[in-house]
C-alpha cells in the first residue's frame, strides 16, 4: 500500500530507511523515524481502535503520551498489550493490532452496543442486575469478557530489566525548550546534571512548530545546544526516558525504554537528586461536541506534529476548532504543510486582530463566535455541524481533518504526586503548580507560561538557581529573542453540544464518559469531583485523565455554576505512565527475590534426599531425610525411632546465637529473662524464657557462660532476627546506662547436633580430647574442645529429650565435622533427622514451643513453664503485664496433652476443641491443639493443646472437632515420654 | 424511584431525567439521636442499620470530606474469612456472611461477586498453617479446602513455578467474595437517607463537647450539634477523634498502598494470594490487575506512596507468573489504615459515656455490613452482641488480645 | 522513598533503616509502682501524632545504631536529629 497522506518531503524522519510492518493484518510501509501512529496516517489508515463501553470507532487522537484512543497489541515475539501508538516507534517486523474489537477495528460486532448506549448511562449497573439474588457475578463474568484491552502474553518474554540507582545536583524532567536552557544553565556551573525526556528525540514542541530562537530557525538552536549538553562530562542525557514517579525527599523513578540495546529493554533509574526542575511541557486538551471521538479530530498540535516531524497529512481538508490564540499559529502551521484550512471556528467573539489577520492571509476563513455543536461521519470525520454568533445559525463545513485546539493543560503529574497544591488559574483556564514542597521547580510551559520565550528565559534561570543552591557558581546563559507570541487568552468552554443532543460528546474518550453521563452524576447527587470520577469512571482509564481531568473538573464547575478553582483537582498519583510490571521488578527476581541462607550442610541434604522447607529466618532446612521410595510421614517416623533407640544426627546451625558481654551481662540477663542469672558459673548454661513487655512469650533457649565475661545465647531460628532487635532495643532506648554488648554470631558457627542413646559414643569414635561422662560433662555443660579434630565447642543441651551434644566448629569446617561425625556413626546406624522429626520428639517430651503452645494470649505459666519465673526479681521485662493480665484476665488456656481414644487418629494442629451445650447442636470451642503426631515411639498417636482451664481438666475427656467428624481424647500431662529427664540428663 | 431493570428502561425514554439524587444533601440539624462521625462504609452502614432495626431515624452522618472517600475508597474490594483465632475467624465468618443480600437490603446494586480466591502455599509451612486455618474455621461452616499443585495449575494456567519457593498446594477459599467498594458507601447513603437519616458533607468535626453525663454534642465545622451519643467510624483519624471525646485508642496510623495495572483481557477469575510473599492480586470487572501487599512499616498520615513496596510487590507476582513481565503497573495509591496493636478491630463502648467507636484494626473494608451492624446494635443497646465481646477495648487492660496473622500491615 | 539522614552514616534511603517508636516512651523504672491502666497504657498507646514528632530510627542495614529524629508524619520530612 502506497503512503498517499505522506508529503514528499519534509519531517524528520529518515526517508532512506523503508520500514514495513503489520496493523490489522494489512502490511504498510513507514520509515525510520516514524511512530506507528504517524506510518498508520501516513498510510491512511483512520480507525485504529474502538472505545472501550460502546465500541465506536477510533482514531489518532494526539502525538504523545497523553494518547487516549490509539492503544494497541504488539504480536510475535513483542506480544504486549496496550502499547500506544503514538509513542511506539516502528521497526521491521513489527505485527501490532488494535484492542478491544471483534474480529476488527474497522467492523466490530459489539458496536452494537452504541445503539443501547442510552439504556447504559454512568453508573447504570448500580441500578440494576440486583435479581437473582447476589448473582451479580453471572452478570460479572460476561461484562468482563467484553471490557479490558489487550490480552496477557502467554509466555515470559525472558527479561531484561534493569535498575540503576542515580545521584545528581539537577534533574531536569523534560528536554523541550525550559528544560533544554535549564540543563544549560545548570550544566554550565558544572553541577551534575541529570536530563531526561520521554520522546525518542529531545526538542519538545521545537520539533513540530516552525518556532525561531534570535532569528534563526529554533532547530539550529536546538543542535547547538545539544552538542553543547553532550560534550559536558557532568550532563547525563537520556531519551524514551520518563519520569514515572515523584516520591518523598526528591527521589523520583525515570524508565528508560532501550529498544536498540539487546542486553537490555527498560531500565529503571531510581534518582535522588538535590534540586529537581520539572519542564514537562503542557497537554493540549479537547473540546466537547456531539461526536467529537469521530477518527479524523485530533488535536491541533498534533496534527501539527504529524506535518512537521513526520511529513504526513493527517488530512487533506481541514477545519480548526479553537476556544484561544494557539489555534491560529496551528491553522497556519497546517496550511504550510499542504493542508488545506477551510474555515477556522473561534468560540470567542473577539480574538487578536493581527492573528486574525495572518489566518486570512493564508485563505483561512475565521468564523468567529461560533462552536462545532457535532462531527459528521462515522468512520472518518466528513464534516462539522457548527452554531454561529447569538441567533445561533447553523452551518455545515465539509473536511476530513477536525483540528481542535481547547487551551493547555500543564502538566502538573509530578508537581502534584511531589505533594503539591495545584491552583486554578484563570489566565489558562487550567491548573498550575502552587508552592513547592520539595526542592524542586516547574518552569515552562508546566508551569503555565506557555510561550517559548518565556520557557527559555525560566529554564536558564531554573538551571542556575539550582546549581547555585547545590554549590555551584552559575554561569551565564545568554538571553535569546523569540518571535511574539500572544497570551492564549482561553475562552472556557466545557461542553459546545446542544442541551439535548441525541448523540454524545465524550469528555473521557477511553472510558466512553460523555458530558451527559456527568450531568447524570450530579444530578443524582455525586457532586464532589471525585465522586464524579467514580460514579461515571471519567478520567480513570489508561490514559489516567492526561487529556480529560481538567476538562471533567471544568465542566463540573460550569454545571454547578461555581469557579473551577473551588471544585478541586484531583491528585495525581504514580505512575505518570504505565510501567512494565518486569521493569518494576527489575532484578529482584528468581532466587534473588528472597535471601535463601545456607548452612554447610544445606548440599549435602539436597544430594542426601533432605526435604528443605523454609524453617524461618530465610533459611531452607530438611525437615527429613527420606530414603528412596519412603514417604514425608515414614520417613519421619523412622528418624524419631532412630533417635531414642540409637542416634540422630541434626544441623542446628541456623538456630540464633549472639554472644553477650559486658560487665552488666548478668544483670541485663536478669532483666530480659523471667529467671534468675545472678550464679552461673563459667562452663554451665542455663534455659531461659524470655516475655515481651506485653507478657507474651518470645523465646525460650539455652544461655552459656562461656567466660568470665561472655555469655553466649541461642535462640530458635525463625526467631534469631526478632530477639536480637528486642534486646539492641532495650539497651538502646531503655537502658543506656547498662555496660553490655551485643554480637550475634549466628553465621560464623555451624553446629551439628548428635542425639539419642550412642551419642556419646560416636563423638568418642570421631575423637574427642575431653572427657564427656556423665559425671565430668553434665547436662547443660559447656567445653571448648577437639572434635574429629576440630576446634569446637561442645554443649549439652538437647531439644529432643534424649542425651544429646551439640557440636559447634567454624563454619567453614561444619561440612568436614558433619562428614566426620556421620563416618563414625555408621557402626550405629547414624541417622541424619530433620526438623519435622525434631518437631515429633520434643512433643513426645513435651517441650513447648513459643510460637505454637504460647500462640495467642496464652502466658508463660500457661504453658507450664511458671517454675522459670522467678519470684525474687522485682522486675524483668513483662513481669508486669503478667501479673496484671493473670488477675485481670480470667480464664487462662492452658497447654496439656492428649491421648486420643482411637490410637491412629492424629488430632490436626489448629482443630478446636469443644465442648456441647445442653441443645448438642452449637458446639461451644474450648480451644484448639497446637500440634498432634503418631508417636512411633509411644505406638499410638498424641497431641498437645491449649485448653480453658486445661490444668484442672486432666484426666477427663476432650472432644475434637474435625471436618470428618468429632473424635475424643483424654486430656492428660503434657508429658509423653522420660517425664523424669534420666535420657537427657543420663 | 427504586432501582430496577424495569426503572432504568424507563428512564432511558426519557433520558434520564427522572433519576432523583442519591441520597438528600441534607443542613445539620439543631440537635440529633445519634450522631455518627465518618461517611464511609462503616459509619453510613450504621446509620442505616439504626434507622432499619432500631427504629432510631433523627441520625445524622458527618462527613469531613466526599462520602467513602476514606478507606472506603482505597481498598482492594475483597471480603475474606480465613482468619485463624477462634474469635476473629467467628466475628470474620459473619461478617462474610452479612454481605449476603446486601444489594437487596439497600437497593443499590454493590456488586457481590463470589469470585473465590486461591491460596498459593510456597512451603511445606505455609501448608500446616493453612490446615489450622482450615480446621479453626470449619466449625464456623467455612469451606475452605488444600488443593494440590494439578488442581491449582489448571485454576492459574498462567502459574509457572518459583526458584526459590517451589509450589507446594493451594488452598480454595470458594465464598470469598469481592464488591464494588464505592456502591457500598453510596448504598448505604441512599439508603439511609430514604429512611430519614441526614448525610452531611464536608462537616468536619472540630471538638466532642462533653458533661457529667458523657457525650452532649458535637462541634463542627457547620456549628454546633447536640446529641447524647456519637458513633465513631473513621478510618486513619481514629486517634484523633477518639482524643475529642478524651478516649486513647491503641491505634498507630500506618499507610497502606495498591497497585493496579492497565486493564487486559480476563486472565484470572479469583482472588489469588500470595503467601510467602505477602501479596495478593485480582483482576476487576474492568479487566484491571488490583495488587497488593503490606502497610508501610512506620506510622504516617502522608498518603504518598513509596516506589519500594510495588517494586516488591511485583516482583513476587513475575515471581510466579512471569507471563505478566509485559503488563503495565498504571496507578497506585495509598490508604492510611487504623492499625490497632493486635490488628483486630475495636467495637466497643468506650470510658466516655456515649462515645462509641469502631476501629477497623486492619483493613476494614470486609467486615463493612457486620461492623456496621454491630456498631448499630451497640449504640442502640448501650452493650456489645456477643459476637464482638471480644473485640471491646477492654482486651487492652486484660491481656486478651486477638493476633491477627491473616490480617495485612503486621507487627 | 525518605532520606533518612544517619548522625554516624549521613543520609541514605530509608529502606536501611527500621523505625522504633516515639522517643518519649521510656520503660517506667519502678514498673511495680504504675498502676495497671498506667501499664496499659504505656503497653498498648503510642501518641499517633499528625505533625512533627521526636522519633527512634535505626539504621540497621548500616551502622545498626539508633537515633532520634525529628519526622512531620503528615509530610514525612524530617527535620532534626541526634545520635544516642
Amino acid at each position: 500500500m502506497t503512503e498517499e497522506f505522506r508529503n514528499p518531503s519534509g519531517g524528520r524522519i529518515q526517508r532512506g530507511c523503508p520500514i514495513s510492518f503489520q496493523f490489522n493484518g494489512r502490511r504498510y510501509t513507514g520509515f525510520l523515524g516514524d511512530t506507528l501512529a504517524s506510518a498508520l496516517i501516513a498510510n491512511g489508515v483512520s480507525v485504529v481502535g474502538r472505545s472501550q463501553k460502546y465500541h465506536r470507532p477510533r482514531g489518532i487522537m494526539s502525538a504523545g503520551l497523553e494518547e487516549t484512543n490509539a492503544f494497541v497489541q504488539l504480536a510475535g515475539n513483542d506480544d504486549e498489550p496496550n502499547r500506544l501508538a503514538t509513542t511506539l516507534p516502528i521497526h521491521d517486523g513489527l505485527v501490532a493490532h488494535s484492542v478491544n474489537a471483534t474480529p476488527n477495528a474497522d467492523f466490530d460486532v459489539a458496536s452494537l452496543l452504541g445503539f443501547f448506549h442510552r439504556f447504559i448511562p454512568a453508573g447504570f449497573y448500580y441500578k440494576t442486575f440486583m435479581w437473582p439474588r447476589d448473582k451479580w457475578d453471572w452478570y460479572g463474568r460476561r461484562i468482563r469478557k467484553i471490557a479490558g484491552w489487550g490480552t496477557a502474553p502467554a509466555k515470559p518474554e525472558g527479561g531484561r530489566y534493569e535498575h540503576r540507582n542515580h545521584h545528581c545536583d539537577v534533574l531536569v524532567v523534560g528536554a523541550g525548550p525550559a528544560g533544554l536552557s535549564a540543563a544549560l544553565g545548570a550544566g554550565r556551573s558544572g553541577a551534575r546534571v541529570l536530563l531526561v525526556d520521554s520522546d525518542s528525540e529531545a526538542g519538545g514542541k521545537l520539533l513540530s512548530d516552525n518556532l525561531t530562537i534570535n532569528s534563526r530557525p529554533a532547530l539550529e538552536w536546538l543542535d547547538n545546544t545539544l552538542t553543547e549538553l553532550d560534550l559536558m562530562p557532568n550532563v547525563i542525557r537520556l531519551s524514551r526516558a520518563t519520569a514515572t514517579g515523584y516520591f518523598t525527599d526528591n527521589y523520583l523513578t525515570v524508565l528508560e525504554e532501550c529498544p536498540d540495546k539487546p542486553w537490555v529493554r527498560e531500565r529503571l533509574w531510581k534518582v535522588r537528586a538535590k534540586r529537581v526542575i520539572l519542564a514537562t511541557g503542557a497537554i493540549e486538551r479537547t473540546l466537547l461536541f456531539a461526536n467529537n471521538d469521530r477518527p479524523g479530530i485530533m488535536l491541533a498540535s498534533a496534527a501539527m506534529t504529524y506535518c512537521l516531524r513526520y511529513g504526513t497529512r493527517p488530512g487533506n481538508t481541514a477545519v480548526v476548532f479553537t476556544n484561544n490564540n494557539s489555534g491560529y499559529r496551528h491553522a497556519i502551521g497546517l496550511v504550510k504543510a499542504g493542508v488545506a484550512v477551510t474555515a477556522l471556528i473561534d468560540t470567542r467573539k473577539d480574538a487578536d486582530s493581527k492573528l486574525r489577520g495572518d489566518a486570512a492571509d493564508s485563505g483561512i476563513e475565521v468564523i468567529a463566535d461560533a462552536r462545532v455543536i457535532s462531527a459528521k461521519g462515522r468512520r472518518r470525520v466528513s464534516g462539522v455541524s457548527i452554531s454561529v454568533g447569538k441567533d445561533q445559525s447553523r452551518r455545515r463545513i465539509r473536511c476530513d481533518l477536525l483540528a481542535v485546539s481547547g487551551g493547555w493543560n500543564p502538566a502538573i503529574h509530578l508537581y502534584s504526586q511531589s505533594g503539591g497544591k495545584p491552583i486554578y488559574s484563570e489566565r489558562i483556564a487550567s491548573f498550575v503548580p502552587g508552592e513547592s514542597v520539595q526542592n524542586e521547580r516547574s518552569v515552562g510551559a508546566c508551569s503555565g507560561d506557555l510561550t517559548l520565550q518565556s520557557a527559555l528565559a525560566q529554564g536558564a534561570e531554573a538551571g542556575r538557581e539550582a546549581s547555585r543552591l547545590c554549590g555551584f557558581t552559575g554561569a551565564d546563559v545568554a538571553t535569546l529573542d523569540c518571535e511574539h507570541e500572544p497570551d492564549p487568552c482561553v475562552d472556557p468552554v466545557w461542553d459546545c453540544s446542544l442541551p439535548g443532543s441525541q448523540s454524545s460528546a465524550f469528555i473521557d474518550f477511553n472510558n466512553d464518559v460523555t458530558s451527559a453521563d456527568i450531568r447524570l452524576a450530579m444530578r443524582e447527587g455525586y457532586r464532589s469531583v471525585e465522586l464524579v470520577k467514580r460514579y461515571t469512571t471519567a478520567g480513570m482509564g489508561i490514559d489516567q485523565g492526561k487529556s480529560s481531568s481538567v476538562s471533567i473538573v471544568g465542566l463540573i464547575a460550569e454545571i454547578a455554576d461555581v469557579e473551577p478553582g473551588s471544585v478541586g483537582t484531583t491528585t495525581y498519583r504514580p505512575a505518570y505512565t504505565p510501567v512494565s510490571f518486569g521493569a518494576m521488578a527489575g532484578p529482584i527476581k528468581g532466587r534473588l527475590i528472597v535471601p535463601w541462607r545456607r548452612t554447610p550442610m544445606t548440599d549435602w541434604f539436597l544430594d542426601n534426599g533432605g526435604h528443605l522447607d523454609e524453617t524461618g529466618a530465610q533459611f531452607r532446612r530438611p525437615l527429613f531425610i527420606a530414603k528412596a521410595n519412603e514417604s514425608a510421614s515414614e520417613a519421619v517416623q523412622r528418624e524419631g525411632l532412630a533417635v531414642r533407640n540409637q542416634l540422630g544426627i541434626y544441623d542446628s546451625t541456623p538456630l540464633g546465637k549472639i554472644i553477650i558481654q559486658g560487665p552488666d551481662t548478668v544483670a541485663f540477663l536478669n532483666r530480659v529473662y523471667s529467671n534468675n542469672w545472678d550464679k552461673l558459673p563459667v562452663g554451665r548454661g542455663k534455659f531461659g524464657f524470655m516475655l515481651y513487655e506485653d507478657g507474651r512469650l518470645l523465646d525460650d533457649g539455652v544461655t552459656m557462660r562461656i567466660s568470665d565475661t561472655q555469655y553466649l545465647m541461642s535462640n530458635s531460628a525463625g526467631m534469631a532476627d526478632v530477639v536480637l532487635d528486642h534486646l539492641e532495643r532495650l539497651l538502646h532506648i531503655h537502658w543506656p546506662d547498662l555496660k553490655v554488648y551485643l554480637t550475634p554470631v549466628t553465621d560464623q558457627w555451624a553446629v551439628v547436633c548428635v542425639c539419642g542413646p550412642q551419642s556419646r559414643r560416636v563423638l568418642h569414635d570421631a575423637g574427642i580430647d575431653i572427657d564427656i561422662s556423665g559425671e565430668a560433662f553434665k547436662f547443660l555443660d559447656t567445653r571448648l574442645c577437639t572434635v574429629a579434630g576440630l576446634p569446637a565447642r561442645i554443649s549439652r543441651v538437647t531439644y529432643t529429650g534424649e542425651l544429646s551434644f551439640e557440636v559447634a566448629v567454624a563454619t567453614r569446617h561444619g561440612l568436614t565435622l558433619w562428614n566426620a561425625l556421620i563416618a563414625a556413626g555408621q557402626k550405629f546406624d547414624i541417622t541424619p533427622v530433620g526438623s519435622d522429626t525434631s518437631m515429633l520428639l520434643r512433643t513426645e517430651k513435651g517441650f513447648i514451643a513459643a510460637g505454637l503452645e504460647g500462640d495467642g494470649y496464652a502466658d508463660i505459666y500457661d504453658v507450664g513453664m511458671g517454675w522459670l519465673v522467678s519470684e525474687k526479681k522485682a522486675d524483668f521485662v513483662g513481669k508486669r503485664s503478667l501479673e496484671k493480665n493473670r488477675r485481670s484476665g480470667g480464664k487462662r488456656p492452658e497447654v496439656v496433652g492428649l491421648l486420643p481414644h482411637d490410637r491412629n487418629f492424629v488430632p490436626p494442629k489448629g482443630a478446636p476443641v469443644v465442648e456441647y451445650g445442653d441443645d448438642q447442636d452449637e458446639p461451644r470451642q474450648m480451644g484448639m491443639v497446637t500440634i498432634g503426631f503418631y508417636s512411633p515411639n509411644l505406638g499410638g498417636s498424641i497431641a498437645l493443646a491449649q485448653l480453658r482451664d486445661g490444668r484442672s481438666c486432666l484426666g477427663q475427656t476432650a472432644t475434637i472437632f474435625t471436618n470428618a467428624g468429632v473424635e475424643t481424647a483424654s486430656i492428660c500431662e503434657p508429658v509423653f515420654i522420660d517425664p523424669d529427664g534420666e535420657r537427657m540428663r543420663g | 424511584m427504586k432501582y430496577s431493570g424495569f426503572n432504568l428502561a424507563l428512564q432511558s425514554l426519557f433520558k434520564h431525567r427522572g433519576w432523583q439524587p442519591a441520597w438528600r444533601a441534607a443542613e445539620p440539624r439543631k440537635a440529633y439521636d445519634v450522631v455518627i462521625i465518618g461517611g464511609g462504609g462503616h459509619g453510613l452502614g450504621a446509620a442505616f442499620y439504626l434507622a432499619k432495626y432500631h427504629g432510631i431515624t433523627r441520625v445524622a452522618v458527618l462527613e469531613k470530606s466526599w462520602l467513602g472517600g476514606g478507606n472506603t475508597a482505597r481498598n482492594t474490594m475483597t471480603i475474606r474469612d480465613n482468619f485463624i483465632y477462634p474469635d476473629s475467624a467467628r466475628f470474620h465468618r459473619e461478617a462474610l456472611k452479612a454481605w449476603r443480600g446486601l444489594s437487596e437490603d439497600v437497593n443499590f446494586n454493590v456488586m457481590l461477586s463470589e469470585r473465590g480466591m486461591t491460596t498459593i502455599l510456597m512451603s511445606d509451612r505455609d501448608l500446616s498453617d493453612a490446615r489450622r486455618m482450615i480446621n479453626t474455621t470449619a466449625m464456623f461452616g467455612a469451606e475452605h479446602r488444600i488443593i494440590g499443585v494439578d488442581e491449582l495449575r489448571r485454576r492459574l494456567p498462567l502459574m509457572d513455578n518459583s526458584e526459590r519457593f517451589p509450589v507446594v498446594g493451594g488452598v480454595d477459599h470458594p465464598e470469598v467474595t469481592v464488591a464494588r467498594h464505592d456502591a457500598v458507601a453510596w448504598g448505604y447513603a441512599r439508603a439511609a437517607s430514604r429512611l430519614g437519616v441526614d448525610i452531611i458533607e464536608n462537616c468536619e468535626v472540630t471538638d466532642i463537647v462533653l458533661d457529667a453525663n458523657g457525650v452532649a454534642g458535637v462541634e463542627t465545622s457547620r456549628g454546633r450539634i447536640e446529641t447524647r451519643k456519637v458513633g465513631m467510624a473513621v478510618s486513619g483519624h481514629g486517634t484523633q477523634v477518639a482524643a475529642m471525646a478524651d478516649v486513647t485508642l491503641p491505634v498507630e496510623t500506618c499507610p497502606l498502598q495498591a497497585f493496579v495495572s492497565t486493564p487486559i483481557k480476563p486472565v484470572i477469575d479469583n482472588v489469588v494470594v500470595i503467601r510467602s510473599l505477602n501479596t495478593y492480586f485480582l483482576q476487576t470487572d474492568k479487566g484491571e490487575l488490583v495488587m497488593g501487599s503490606v502497610a508501610n512499616p512506620y506510622p504516617s498520615f502522608s498518603q504518598q506512596g513509596s516506589s519500594a513496596i510495588p517494586e516488591r510487590t511485583l516482583a513476587s507476582i513475575l515471581q510466579l507468573f512471569p507471563a505478566f513481565e509485559r503488563l503495565k503497573f498504571m496507578r497506585q495509591w495509598a490508604g492510611i489504615l487504623d492499625l490497632t496493636y493486635d490488628n483486630s478491630p475495636i467495637i466497643s463502648k468506650t470510658s466516655t459515656p456515649g462515645f462509641y467507636v469502631d476501629v477497623a484494626g486492619s483493613g476494614g473494608f470486609k467486615t463493612t455490613p457486620l461492623a456496621a451492624k454491630m456498631h448499630a446494635d451497640l449504640i442502640a443497646h448501650d452493650r456489645p452482641d456477643p459476637l464482638i465481646e471480644p473485640f471491646s477495648l477492654d482486651r487492652f487492660d486484660t491481656g486478651r488480645l486477638i493476633l491477627e496473622r491473616a490480617s495485612y500491615g503486621n507487627r | 522513598m525518605m532520606y533518612i539522614p544517619c548522625p554516624h552514616c549521613g543520609h541514605r534511603n530509608a529502606d536501611e533503616f527500621v523505625y522504633g517508636g516515639d522517643s518519649d516512651k521510656r520503660r517506667p523504672e519502678n514498673p511495680e509502682e504504675v498502676s495497671d491502666a498506667g501499664w496499659s497504657d504505656y503497653i498498648y498507646s503510642v501518641p499517633n501524632v499528625k505533625g512533627v514528632a521526636e522519633e527512634y530510627w535505626r539504621h540497621k542495614r548500616g551502622c545498626n545504631r539508633w537515633f532520634v529524629i525529628q519526622r512531620d508524619s503528615r509530610t514525612d520530612r524530617m527535620t532534626q536529629c541526634s545520635g544516642n
